[in-house]
């Protein structure tokens, strides 16, 4: 084996012009592995947990009705307490649960300002600040001010607050419907500023506390949603049976619907299919590149024939001289994929930086997703894109491999 | 004719390998005209739900209305004047025009309430120039005066109206006072473009300026040309005779974002046909320094007889174009045949979209079909057959400098 080796890396450098070519095609083909899966990846994971923070939660409990409702920001389909528990032994008996770390309460309703020239719609969150602060990242996003905590306050995005002509510090009244479809009004202090890149957080959403929407809108211990977050969201399907379990002992199984973050948003089920094509287009690319490897093996065969012919007469087994040529074969693909896989590790570094900006395209676009995405740089893609290359072109290279060891002796030896 | 002859001949010589390399790019081609038809397909179809259904060809608005459309704003409306219309009717391809006038609505069932936007309509000429009474499921257009209004089925589903129910629609007036219209659902209407079916309401043009206290005023004209090509020049057309405030709108700028989004696609697309040519630049690199290595002894001996360093290149670029021309050839016909199968079944947006009414801005829904265009498999195709060539010129010139001496003592 090590002779067989010996002599495959002394042939790489037999013409050392194209086996420089084949190890560029699979080092190119590698590289555009590692960019496109940090790309994809930049992309996916945010988006993630863009709807683990605003939307999903890892698990997701709210009415049954309400999953149809959601849009009209229904205030009829609350969750309330489950069979005698009130909503905040609900909430503890939740929380209580293995793996469960923290329950987040939203009361989300719809509510309007009235400017002088038009009524600003906006979407309210009734929220309990120091949990939001940290589940979400919203911190990072309070660019003045503070988060709600409690009384009349309420925290905007900044793009909302240049609508209403307000800024932080200012009272602003807002009308909204109450449970009982009555049509009320209320004054709030703007407390905090928030800016991001995120439409739904920079022109739709206004914070307040949670108590305060609740006596508001007459749902003392109600909200539309609980949010359950767990330590890790992979093992959010892990704890949902114990949920279920919880809510089925109480006899609240038909009313409550609990989901995970993976199911609640068919964006989210749409992105995980898309990430397996994709590794698919990955293996396709390295098939590609791996046609000039091959190409490249089967003049050496040709080439060397003579040199078969001899081997095998002074007793070169069959396999083995298979495996010389794949042996020379990988020996390219380890070089190109190393090589290719650091390149595109530096692109994806480079890159993580600077970020590609899509805010253009996704003005009109009905999905959380941050308009910028950056790259994620990850040691991961440089090993799968590393391991895909090399495997792909190692298993290419038996087809040329193949035909020179089926080449019979004397006849290898007579050819010219 | 010699070289090619020639450089026929020796593509000949090894079928495998040309074949192998074509095929290269013939993937990048095939890739690139199933993507580019199936965007030309969606482009397509959703500018014609938006010409058909949201804006028509050309929008005549005032400049500080058009900035904050979006807003549904009541001030800078237009008060029609017989002036203004027939400048708009003289027009090139000008065929019909209609009045339209939008507002924000909020629309109450009893229970929920639900911002949507409220369009009053001109009843007598929007069927010129808009198609939505061609989607009416249920029911039938309002009457003028009447207090009729029509939905899409998704709106009327979510808030629980059937048709003949009496829904409220709730809105602030010119006046900033609220008042409301008691909208009796006369019509239930599905359309391809789901965010009409989701947030729209329709009732007559003269109940809605009444209500809204605005007297005759309407916030855009809406106009139909006998054309789509025409609408751009004939913008530019109206807008040398219209005068401030008034401006003359396509269809196009009405589209803005989903046209950025569009280039944003193309671009993409251009780029992974890139990544993938390069790739067969490569291979075409491999295959050419692999016969000029066979034929190192040859290329030796031709030197030898005289011939030229230049028609050596000459005879690997023509190898090479013809490698470009097989793979081109035989991508475009895996295209149209990739294209072909797509448009008799169609493609099921809701099966892309996993069930969901997602529809990433595109303004479709249901099943879509991909777009042919020529001019894209001509671009393509000599793209490929260039890319070919470029890439043969340096290991051509590689090859054909070469001593005739040392070539033909080559081993």
């Amino acid at each position: 084996m090590k002779f067989l080796m010996n002599i495959a890396f002394k042939n790489m450098f037999r013409n050392k012009l194209r086996t420089i070519v084949s190890i560029l095609a699979i080092a190119f083909a590698v590289m555009i592995i590692v960019f496109a899966r940090g790309l994809i990846d930049g992309m996916i994971e945010d988006t993630y947990s863009l709807y683990i923070h605003y939307d999903t939660g890892h698990i997701k409990i709210i009415d049954q009705e309400y999953e149809q409702k959601e849009r009209l920001l229904s205030l009829q389909y609350t969750v309330n307490g489950v069979g005698n528990k009130s909503f905040s032994e609900m909430k503890e008996d939740l929380n209580n649960l293995e793996g469960i770390k923290m329950v987040i309460p939203r009361l989300k309703f719809g509510a309007a300002v009235s400017t002088e020239e038009e009524l600003v719609q906006m979407l309210a969150w009734g929220v309990v600040g120091a949990k939001e602060l940290q589940f979400t990242n919203l911190e990072r996003q309070l660019v003045e001010g503070r988060m709600v905590k409690s009384g009349r306050e309420v925290v905007m995005g900044t793009k909302l607050l240049a609508k209403i002509n307000k800024s932080v510090g200012e009272d602003v009244t807002m009308v909204y419907t109450t449970a009982f479809s009555s049509f009320q009004g209320a004054t709030f202090e703007i407390v905090g500023k928030i800016e991001s890149n995120l439409p739904l957080l920079n022109e739709q959403l206004v914070f307040m506390p949670l108590d305060t929407a609740q006596r508001l809108l007459y749902l003392n211990n109600e909200s539309t949603e609980l949010l359950l977050v767990t330590n890790n969201r992979e093992q959010a399907n892990e704890y949902l049976p114990a949920v279920k379990n919880y809510l089925e002992k109480n006899g609240g199984a038909d009313k409550y619907l609990a989901q995970s973050w993976k199911n609640g948003n068919s964006f989210i089920q749409l992105l995980e299919v898309s990430e397996t094509i994709y590794n698919f287009v990955y293996l396709f690319l390295v098939l590609l590149s791996s046609i000039v490897v091959i190409n490249t093996l089967v003049m050496i065969v040709k080439e060397r024939t003579q040199e078969i012919g001899m081997m095998s007469a002074l007793g070169l087994k069959k396999k083995e001289v298979m495996l010389l040529f794949m042996l020379e074969g990988s020996a390219m693909a380890v070089v190109g994929s190393f090589f290719g896989a650091l390149a595109g590790g530096a692109l994806n570094y480079y890159l993580s930086g600077v970020g590609f900006d899509y805010s253009a395209a996704f003005e009109d676009i009905d999905v959380l997703m941050n308009p910028i995405i950056y790259p994620t740089f990850k040691i991961e893609h440089m090993l799968f894109a590393f391991a895909i290359g090399v495997i792909v072109t190692t298993l290419t290279a038996i087809i040329p491999a193949r035909r020179a060891a089926k080449l019979d002796p004397t006849e290898a030896l007579r050819e010219i | 004719m010699f070289f090619l002859k020639m450089a026929f001949k020796n593509l000949t010589r090894h079928k495998r390998r040309t074949l192998i390399t074509a095929l290269i790019i013939a993937f990048a081609i095939l890739i690139y005209i199933m993507t580019e038809g199936l965007m030309i397909g969606m482009t397509e179809m959703s500018f014609n739900n938006i010409i058909n259904l949201e804006s028509g060809h050309l929008q005549v608005a005032k400049k500080s209305y058009w900035e904050d459309r979006k807003e549904l704003p009541l001030d800078n409306l237009i008060s029609p004047t017989e002036e203004l219309e027939n400048k708009i009717e003289k027009t090139t391809g000008f065929k019909a025009m209609t009045k339209r006038l939008n507002f924000s609505v909020r629309l109450n069932n009893g229970i929920d309430e639900l911002p949507v936007t409220g369009v009053g309509i001109d009843l007598g000429q929007d069927r010129k120039v808009f198609r939505l009474n061609k989607y009416l499921v249920k029911g039938r257009m309002p009457r003028e005066g009447s207090s009729e209004i029509i939905m899409g089925t998704k709106l009327a589903e979510l808030m629980g109206f059937k048709n003949g129910d009496y829904a409220i629609l709730l809105f602030r007036t010119d006046e900033d006072t609220f008042n409301t219209i008691d909208g009796e659902i006369v019509g239930l209407f599905n359309t391809p473009h789901p965010s009409l079916n989701e947030s729209s309401v329709f009732l007559p043009l003269s109940t809605a300026q009444s209500r809204l206290n605005v007297e005759d005023k309407i916030s855009h004209y809406a106009i139909r040309l006998t054309e789509q090509d025409q609408a751009i020049p004939a913008a530019e057309e109206l807008n040398s005779r219209l005068k401030d405030p008034y401006h003359a709108y396509s269809w196009k700028d009405a589209a803005q974002s989903l046209v950025t989004m569009l280039e944003m696609q193309e671009i993409e697309t251009q780029v992974i046909l890139a990544i993938i040519l390069t790739l067969a630049a490569v291979g075409i690199i491999n295959t050419v320094i692999l016969s000029a290595l066979e034929r190192m002894e040859e290329l030796g001996m031709m030197k030898a007889l005289g011939m030229h360093e230049r028609e050596i290149v000459y005879t690997f670029m023509l190898e090479a174009a013809g490698i470009g021309i097989i793979g081109g050839s035989m991508g475009i016909i895996m295209g149209v045949i990739g294209l072909a199968i797509f448009n008799i079944n169609g493609i099921d947006m809701s099966a892309l979209t996993a069930g969901g009414d997602m529809t990433y801005g595109f303004p479709l829904k249901g099943t879509i079909y991909a777009g042919w265009e020529l001019n894209s498999f001509i671009f393509v195709f000599l793209y490929g057959v260039f890319i070919s060539i470029l890439a043969s010129v340096f290991p051509a010139l590689w090859a054909a400098r070469k001593d005739p001496v040392k070539a033909i003592y080559h081993r």
